[in-house]
């Protein structure tokens, strides 16, 4: 979850939004699994699913940047689709993973720190630096500043690259997170993460990136992560039934919302 | 760099420009000549062809016929790229900037200054420093008042500071012609003023500006010349001292 975080909050900032980053991460497990029991192996199976990240990535900028579609439709249908091809990929089942060099992603430790949790803090690290010190990070936020980034095109900003450029990162990144959650759990479904794409947002928002575009930090994303986190580590260990989880869950997104409309009516004050 | 025009110097030119929509024409074979370091200012009533006339100078629209001359030499603009490369840059006023972004961000904006690490092309990571010193001197070579140019979004900023803002942008990046849309609509009489006297700054550099304008006073204070369009025709082409706001509006319905 960590993971795609990260690169929500670039999607967002530039003022879109991507819904069907949980569908990529289900298709990049159950894709990897499929090819390895197939007998392909590790490396085989994982730049396979991270190619397959990015097609998703650039089919929905070509929605988004190209045709006009609202990205918030278009993510939704291409998330519907993604996941059905998930279930196709391994006919339904459920698969597990025995490869030894692919479970090293999700379930190794390195001087004591998990793999998923150093993958995960190299991504924040990685989107914090482009966010905040690099041209394309300059351009992210200017493009999310005002509707559909029409200033940053007067300005010069090449807009459409921009924009191509985020939403495909956003499908290999979600690559990236589904194969460290296929991995961590040793196995592959059709439904792994889903409906992950709604706490994913609701952490990048109480992190306090604009619903809107145009403001936020990986820093504060990574703390609605932590908070998410707790919450449900929480509830876990008070015994609450796993089903509570998606109530407070559905609270903190709609919580974080609240706080994002009252913050920008302050600012537009 | 901007190269140095001579003052008085005629560096743009249009001739015979026409332009038709279907049975309504917004520009009559105009003549124009922009002079370096004057202030022109195109005025006329609603729908008199002012902004088409501007479109067509500054790129964004392709007219039916004429000759565009620079520096005296024939050229076809068929985009507002091609016009920024011959140094002609149209003010947006506010709507070209980002206002999410502080003053640094906007006035490089789509052309940040970056470096990278050895011989790779990526990261390209933002020179800021270099760039807060190039904003400031610019800026304040300008006299450019504004609260802070660096940390603060220019959407906080006041109505007459994004605009001094936009048009330091224009001028730093070294354009030798700049056409303005009503520089001074919605802005208060002390932020008019600030804009005005940063308009006649600029010129005074030899910068040649064309603004469009309902502001009639702000257009006799300010212009050395104006140019009367009416029905798609130019009639009237004189010197600002000999008009008044009178005589001005007299030219401009037609009476």
């Amino acid at each position: 979850m960590g993971i795609s975080a990260a690169i929500a909050t670039v999607v967002l900032i530039s003022g879109g939004v991507d819904l069907s980053v949980a569908a990529v991460m289900a298709i990049a497990g159950t894709s990897a699994a499929a090819l390895m029991d197939a007998g392909y192996s590790a490396a085989v199976a994982i730049v396979v699913a991270l190619l397959l990240g990015l097609f998703i990535g650039l089919l929905n900028a070509v929605l988004i940047a190209s045709i006009g579609i609202n990205p918030l439709i278009a993510t939704i249908g291409s998330g519907f689709v993604v996941r059905g091809g998930a279930y196709i990929a391994i006919n339904s089942r459920e698969l597990n993973i025995s490869n030894e060099s692919f479970l090293f992603f999700g379930r190794k430790t390195i001087m004591g720190v998990p793999m998923p949790a150093l993958i995960m803090i190299s991504c924040f690290l990685i989107v914090g630096f482009v966010l905040k010190k690099t041209v394309f990070g300059q351009h992210i936020y200017a493009i999310g500043g005002t509707l559909n980034g029409s200033m940053a095109r007067l300005a010069g900003v090449p807009v459409k690259r921009r924009m191509y450029q985020v939403y495909a990162t956003s499908g290999l990144v979600s690559a990236l997170g589904g194969l460290v959650l296929a991995s961590y759990s040793a196995s592959a479904t059709g439904n792994a993460a889903l409906g992950l794409e709604l706490p994913i947002i609701a952490a990048v928002i109480l992190g306090g990136t604009a619903l809107g575009g145009g403001r936020g930090t990986v820093t504060g994303t990574l703390l609605g992560v932590i908070l998410l986190g707790a919450i449900s580590n929480g509830l876990t260990l008070r015994s609450v039934p796993f089903v509570w989880l998606f109530v407070v869950q559905g609270c903190a997104l709609i919580l974080a919302v609240v706080i994002d409309e009252r913050r920008q009516r302050k600012e537009t004050k | 760099m901007r190269t140095k025009q001579i003052h008085g110097q005629i560096v743009f030119s249009a001739q015979g420009i026409s332009k038709s929509y279907g049975p309504i024409t917004a520009c009559d074979s105009v003549n124009l000549d922009i002079r370096g370091g004057e202030i022109l200012a195109i005025v006329g009533d609603n729908g008199a062809g002012k902004t088409t006339l501007v479109k067509i100078l500054s790129g964004a629209i392709v007219p039916d016929s004429g000759k565009l001359i620079r520096d005296g030499e024939e050229i076809k603009l068929t985009s507002t790229k091609e016009a920024h490369d011959r140094g002609i840059e149209v003010v947006y006023q506010e709507l070209a900037l980002a206002p999410n972004l502080d003053v640094v961000s906007n006035v490089f904006l789509g052309r940040e200054l970056f470096r990278t690490f050895g011989f790779l092309p990526y990261p390209q990571v933002l020179a800021r420093k270099k760039m807060i010193e190039l904003a400031r001197t610019e800026l304040t070579r300008l006299g450019v008042n504004i609260p802070a140019i660096s940390g603060l979004p220019v959407g906080r900023m006041s109505g007459g500071q994004r605009q001094s803002v936009a048009i330091a942008r224009s001028v730093y990046w070294a354009s030798d012609i700049l056409f303005m849309d009503e520089p001074t609509a919605a802005l208060g009489v002390k932020e008019s003023k600030a804009v005005l006297s940063l308009i006649r700054k600029v010129a005074d550099d030899g910068v040649a500006i064309v603004m469009v304008s309902h502001a009639m006073p702000h257009v006799l204070e300010l212009a050395d010349r104006v140019v009367v369009m009416r029905h798609g025709q130019k009639v009237e082409d004189c010197p600002a001292e000999n008009l008044t706001v009178e005589s001005l509006v007299k030219m401009i319905v037609g009476i």
